[in-house]
């Protein structure tokens, strides 16, 4: 009878290691796949900070869902390893793959255009002016007329029509000339940077032109001497797909006729 | 005899018990989300997923996929509502639910970089 008693302990122990076998196996499962969720969280961090977003988008965006996935289906208990976790971590890998290689790769096609571009401009804030020389231009004969117009051109933020008070500065020049040539009309030309729709742009120029014909109109230019238009992005001023040429697009450029 | 039959009925329970719990523990149950309403789920979680496909199409109608500002969250917005509705297929309805809410997020910031410009 002592004999039974001793094999039903041994049974229940037996029983009792099992389960928590159990336990510690979905558990080991979910730690085993937390050295590869680091290091591609690790690698996606990198990315990002390598500006993946903007050059290599789709594949950033694809290694970041497919991460966050992962991490989902593998923090799911399953005492036998997720079936569902196995199967995205291959295409995990997969997509930080094409991710590395795409960064790589527009690493290597940057180096050229560093190498090809003139030392920085001065910012508009810096010099708001059409003295200063941009990075490189859309077309001479236009770089040319700038130089020569005894108006200053006026340089916008991102996505604003808002007169800067650096701005303000060459406005004040450009009123003085106004005046002592009182019989000069002008046309100011609002234009933009390549970001945005065709025609959100064209309405965005035209606020450009309209908020530097208010500021002349108020200075005591009269408003017959002045017309407005607008090109939006079509013309751009320097050539170029980043800040360093956006900044000198964004502008409401004069012409006298 | 007695002792023994006590014996195979307590091992018996410890094995019931085992069984349940790991079946328990495999279903994922205990790992839901307390503050989702799974009942709700059955039909939020559609309507989320809808949502974020309105959402994708306002975004690529706004102009949204031919500017360069917009190709990450637009990408974003697609790969997340194939997510989520293979957690939805898959009747997980609260993963496939927050996949819905972060596509419609992208897609509205899609969205909203084409309604800007330069």
């Amino acid at each position: 009878m002592a004999q039974i008693s001793e094999a039903g302990r041994v049974w229940r122990l037996a029983l009792v290691s099992t389960l928590v076998a159990f336990i510690f196996a979905g558990c080991a499962t979910t730690a085993s796949y937390r050295p590869d969720i680091d290091s591609m969280k690790a690698d996606l961090a990198e990315a990002k900070a390598g500006g993946a977003e903007t050059f290599a988008p789709e594949e950033y965006a694809h290694a970041e869902a497919c991460l966050d996935i992962l991490t989902h289906e593998a923090t799911e208990f399953h005492p036998f390893a997720d079936p569902n976790a196995r199967n995205y971590i291959g295409k995990c890998r997969a997509a930080f793959a094409t991710l590395k290689s795409s960064v790589a790769a527009s690493r290597r096609a940057k180096v050229p255009v560093e190498a090809v571009t003139p030392p920085a401009a001065p910012k508009p804030e810096a010099a708001p002016s059409a003295a200063a020389t941009p990075p490189s231009t859309a077309g001479a004969g236009e770089a040319e007329k700038a130089k020569e117009s005894p108006l200053k051109d006026v340089f916008f933020d991102f996505d604003k029509s808002v007169i800067r008070a650096d701005a303000k500065q060459s406005l004040d020049g450009n009123v003085r000339w106004l005046k002592a040539n009182p019989h000069a009309t002008i046309v100011i030309e609002g234009h933009c940077d390549e970001r945005g729709t065709r025609e959100y742009n064209l309405a965005l120029g035209q606020r450009r032109a309209k908020s530097v014909h208010d500021h002349l109109v108020a200075a005591g230019i009269n408003a017959r001497r002045i017309r407005t238009t607008s090109y939006g992005k079509e013309r751009p001023f320097a050539l170029g797909h980043d800040e360093s040429a956006w900044m000198w697009n964004r502008r409401a450029h004069f012409v006298i006729p | 005899m007695g002792t023994s039959g006590k014996g195979v009925r307590v091992s018996f329970a410890i094995a019931l018990m085992s069984a349940v719990a790991m079946l328990w523990g495999c279903t994922g149950v205990h790992l839901r989300p307390d503050y989702y309403d799974w009942v709700s789920g059955e039909r939020t979680a559609p309507a989320a997923l809808k949502a974020a496909k309105q959402a994708l199409a306002e975004a690529q109608a706004a102009g949204a996929a031919s500017i360069d500002a917009a190709r990450y969250p637009m990408a974003k917005a697609k790969e997340y509502i194939g997510i989520a509705e293979e957690e939805i297929g898959e009747r997980d309805l609260a993963a496939g639910e927050v996949s819905a809410g972060i596509a419609r997020k992208a897609a509205e910031d899609a969205k909203a970089i084409a309604q800007r410009g330069g």
